[in-house]
């Protein structure tokens, strides 16, 4: 209801407003801070790790645990562990280890890490791999995927429109910021359209 | 025998009510003239003053405001994006802003954030102004965003969505969002882009977000409030 009425207030404010309104990752409604983008980004000072920036103008606190990949006979790809890339930051709140709001260098205790199925826990051996290179040879190896240079229907390939620097990481199935199609996905998953566009079955 | 009146007789109660509520009017009416004059001089009253760029405090400033970046004469020639330039130029080398989402690439800061930066990249003394290179008064803490602007969000980038077919995460799919009519300038918009080259291309920078004459004020001088983020969700 709240979400509804802070949709139906941008509208009515007359603002062309962001796809990230009003989901789950606006946390505008919250005590902690009266602002959508600062819980994760931030434009000046932003998070450095390891003498390098970490993209894209990162804020938010980031998890220190150790993880256990996903692992199976037929699995061809070799997983990054700990997980890298956009995964690394989704995993700063997704894996439960670290609170929402600890952001911009200050923990302000008092939402806490995330609970139920939005905590993935550090166990991924039952989530779906992430943090591989998937290319041409993965593909031809694995006999199952199409290849990367494969049309998907967001408007370009596998590889342009949902690989992160040719790896698969969270983001080639979620947006962080747009809800639209459910679960934050790429592309709604009727039919299994989204699973469809990589696994050749 | 002096009688205290402390009851106004009844024959004269009509006129001192007249009185009283002719006397309660002028004072309202000057109340109203006070206010109008507090709005009058509190709006005629520069922006800058009492802003982070009011440096009149410090005794190197003789007093005034503008004199750090500006002056009426013998003005830097060199400097077109800012009138009458009297600050020092910062003439570092920058870490610029790459990430592998991004559309197109920034270059070495251009035009106005230069002028911001030379005092805001921390490499050139604030009180290096009219021609003054012995200063030693540097920008400390937050406001020293230093030479590295990895981790600082992207300027001296251009905006092309009108060429590339729109660019993923960028909010431009109502024109008049940001132009008044098709084909115009964002004359509209709030958070101005910088062109140099008359038109063709157009760039973000420092001061697309940053009123470095204070804007709505507080410590980072916003061109407008960024409440819900909305500043951030003008392009973003």
């Amino acid at each position: 209801m709240k979400t509804k009425l802070v949709v139906l207030i941008a509208a009515v404010v007359g603002f062309s407003f962001a796809a990230i309104s009003g989901t789950d990752h606006d946390f505008s409604g919250q005590s902690w801070t009266d602002e959508v983008c600062n819980v994760c980004h931030t434009p000046h000072n932003a998070m450095m790790d390891g003498g390098s920036a970490v993209t894209p103008l990162w804020n938010h606190a980031l998890s220190t645990a150790t993880y256990t990949v996903y692992n199976s006979g037929s699995l061809d790809a070799s997983l990054s562990n700990p997980p890298d890339g956009s995964s690394k930051l989704c995993l700063s709140c997704h894996d439960g280890t670290v609170a929402v709001d600890n952001f911009g260098g200050t923990d302000a205790g008092v939402y806490g890490s995330l609970t139920g199925d939005k905590n993935l826990g550090n166990d991924l051996s039952n989530d779906h791999p992430i943090s591989f290179t998937f290319d041409d040879a993965l593909a031809t190896t694995d006999g199952g995927l199409h290849a990367p240079s494969t049309t998907s229907a967001l408007g370009g390939t596998i590889e342009t429109t949902m690989l992160e620097v040719g790896k698969m990481q969270c983001t080639s199935c979620h947006d962080p910021h747009d809800a639209t199609n459910g679960n934050f996905l790429l592309m709604a998953n009727t039919n299994s359209d989204l699973c469809l566009t990589c696994h050749n079955k | 025998m002096i009688q205290a009146n402390k009851t106004i007789p009844e024959k004269f109660q009509l006129e001192a009510a007249v009185l009283k509520l002719s006397a309660l009017h002028k004072m309202f009416s000057l109340f109203r003239y006070v206010i109008l004059l507090i709005i009058f001089i509190s709006t005629s009253r520069s922006q800058i003053s009492g802003s982070g760029h009011d440096l009149s405090a410090y005794n190197w400033t003789n007093g005034e405001i503008c004199i750090t970046c500006h002056t009426p004469h013998n003005a830097d020639l060199t400097v077109n994006t800012a009138p009458l330039w009297n600050h020092a130029l910062t003439t570092a080398t920058y870490i610029l802003y790459d990430s592998h989402t991004m559309d197109e690439n920034t270059v070495q800061p251009l035009g106005i954030s230069k002028l911001c930066l030379s005092c805001h990249d921390g490499t050139i003394a604030v009180d290096n102004f009219g021609g003054n290179q012995n200063g030693n008064q540097y920008i400390t803490g937050d406001a020293n965003i230093g030479t590295d602007l990895s981790n600082d969000h992207p300027i001296s980038i251009k905006w092309t969505h009108q060429t590339v077919g729109g660019i993923t995460g960028l909010v431009w799919d109502n024109c008049t969002q940001c132009h008044d009519q098709i084909g115009e300038n964002p004359e509209k918009f709030p958070l101005p882009f910088y062109t140099y080259d008359g038109g063709i291309d157009y760039y973000i920078e420092c001061s697309t977000c940053h009123d470095p004459h204070n804007g709505i004020g507080g410590d980072y001088m916003l061109r407008m409030s960024n409440s819900n983020s909305a500043l951030c969700e003008k392009c973003h």
